[in-house]
């Protein structure tokens, strides 16, 4: 117990004294000033001061600077780390989590029907994607697709038929921040039709359009391809490939190079894109694309379209507007509705040549208005009503579905 | 024509390595605004996933849709968020 006290003793001390010296270190430094001041003032009494007087006193003022100095910036960033930034953009960092990523089996399963005047078609898919990453900076990936088309026509069912095939499996090595290195199956970048909305499960019409048949291939070979910020209110998109020829029944493919290129405006949501495809064999043509996505931030209205332009494959456009009935003003049932619109033409080439691809076999225009509901976040139920415009016979065509998408 | 088509894409990727060579910002974009501008493009809904699966999908999406790197990690901390929060 005395010992404490003789340490709290001992500490108070110690305390007292270096109060004492701190107290006469101030009245040292303001007598220097007061000194410096009166050298400044000339109405003031002179005071002789010695170089080393002279030295101290820059120091203690140069201290005093940096100290005031450390106190504002202080302030500064402790005030700017409150703000939330200029952009809009919080100061968090991305963190790499230690979660070891896992194979993923998702996909989607499909069942769609198409009546016209003189037949019906019952359409089941059937499309797995396998996910299986290999680190952090290559990923495998490959979708098998299976479809069935079961038609009664003229009174009668025909053979049933199953074409099934590889729509990718590919390896994706990314190279750094803006580039990817795709190697094996994949899908041909041409328009965006077949990358981004070609699965059942995600587009608004179950009828594709009719200068789909134009880019639904696949490739064998290599690709490039990425995003590149330009600034902060634009982005350039580019895929770049290169595909051998195989004869195979479910991964074949055509010698052909080619690639598209755009600009997408993240602000907006605005994206324009320029495709261009040549086939190298067996007769050679070129094929050039271009389309556009408009997704309206202010309302929930996307606006899609593609055009084609080809001396061997024809040429055409499709122009699509989907408004999602999300407004709180609608009830619950509208609000997990969806309402679609697409008009689209298609014109055959003057002198067509075998090219293999599923073209439309005369010039046709389509109008398509059709109606989405999400019964649950992954199954949605849609129906589509459609007349077709052809140089050989107008018919109607009206469409039911139902898709199913999964992630296990 | 082959000679400038493939100075041109010898090019291209030289100044794209060059690019990814910049030291990155300091600042991560907003993982929500990212996941709105870009996946709802074509997705309505952001599907039911744990954090595991997020991460898997989001390096497919990351080359079907054209992200750069920046924009993947930010939609995966979102979702990633999200998926911890339900």
């Amino acid at each position: 117990m005395s010992k404490c006290r003789r340490m709290t003793s001992k500490v108070g001390f110690a305390r007292a004294e270096a109060s004492f010296k701190t107290q006469k270190a101030v009245n040292r430094i303001c007598t220097r000033i007061a000194s410096r001041r009166a050298v400044k003032d000339p109405s003031l009494p002179r005071v002789n001061r010695s170089e080393g007087d002279r030295r101290k006193c820059k120091s203690a003022m140069n201290l005093h600077n940096q100290l005031l100095l450390l106190l504002i910036l202080l302030v500064a960033i402790s005030t700017c780390a409150q703000n939330p930034s200029p952009t809009g953009t919080p100061n968090v960092q991305v963190q790499e989590k230690g979660i070891a990523p896992i194979p993923v089996l998702t996909g989607g399963i499909a069942l769609n029907s198409s009546f016209t005047s003189n037949e019906a078609a019952l359409l089941p898919v059937v499309a797995p994607i396998i996910l299986v990453p290999l680190g952090k900076h290559a990923l495998i990936e490959t979708e098998f697709e299976a479809e069935s088309e079961v038609i009664h026509t003229e009174g009668s069912w025909q053979p049933v038929t199953l074409e099934k095939g590889v729509e990718y499996a590919q390896l994706d090595l990314f190279l750094n921040k803006y580039m990817t290195l795709v190697a094996g199956r994949y899908a041909t970048p041409f328009n965006f039709y077949k990358e981004r909305l070609d699965a059942r499960w995600i587009r608004n019409l179950p009828e594709a359009p009719l200068i789909f048949g134009a880019g639904d291939n696949s490739s064998n070979g290599g690709m490039l391809r990425g995003a590149v910020p330009l600034g902060s209110s634009v982005q350039w998109t580019y895929s770049g490939f290169f595909s051998a020829l195989t004869n195979n029944l479910y991964a074949g493919s055509e010698r052909q190079t080619g690639g598209r290129t755009g600009l997408f405006f993240p602000k907006p949501r605005f994206e324009a894109a320029f495709s261009f495809n040549r086939r190298l064999a067996p007769v050679p043509y070129d094929t050039y694309g271009a389309d556009f996505t408009w997704n309206v931030r202010r309302i929930p209205l996307d606006v899609r379209g593609e055009a084609l332009v080809s001396a061997a494959a024809g040429d055409g456009y499709w122009v699509e507007a989907a408004y999602r009935l999300s407004s709180p003003r609608f009830s619950k049932f509208f609000r997990r509705s969806q309402a679609v619109v697409r008009g689209e033409q298609y014109f055959m080439p003057r002198n067509p040549i075998e090219t293999g691809l599923e073209m439309p076999e005369s010039d046709a225009g389509r109008l398509f208005a059709g109606w989405n509901y999400w019964i649950t976040d992954n199954v949605r139920a849609g129906v589509a009503f459609g007349r077709q415009f052809g140089s050989s016979d107008d018919h109607n065509i009206c469409t039911l579905g139902i898709s199913y998408r999964f992630v296990r | 024509m082959k000679k400038s088509l493939a100075f041109a894409f010898v090019f291209t990727v030289l100044w794209v390595a060059n690019l990814a060579a910049k030291p990155q910002p300091q600042t991560a974009p907003d993982g929500e605004a990212v996941y709105k501008t870009n996946c709802t493009r074509c997705h309505n809904t952001p599907p039911s996933m744990n954090e595991r699966q997020t991460r898997v999908v989001v390096s497919h999406m990351r080359v079907r849709a054209n992200l750069t790197e920046v924009d993947a990690k930010a939609v995966l901390q979102y979702l990633a968020e999200n998926a911890r929060s339900k």
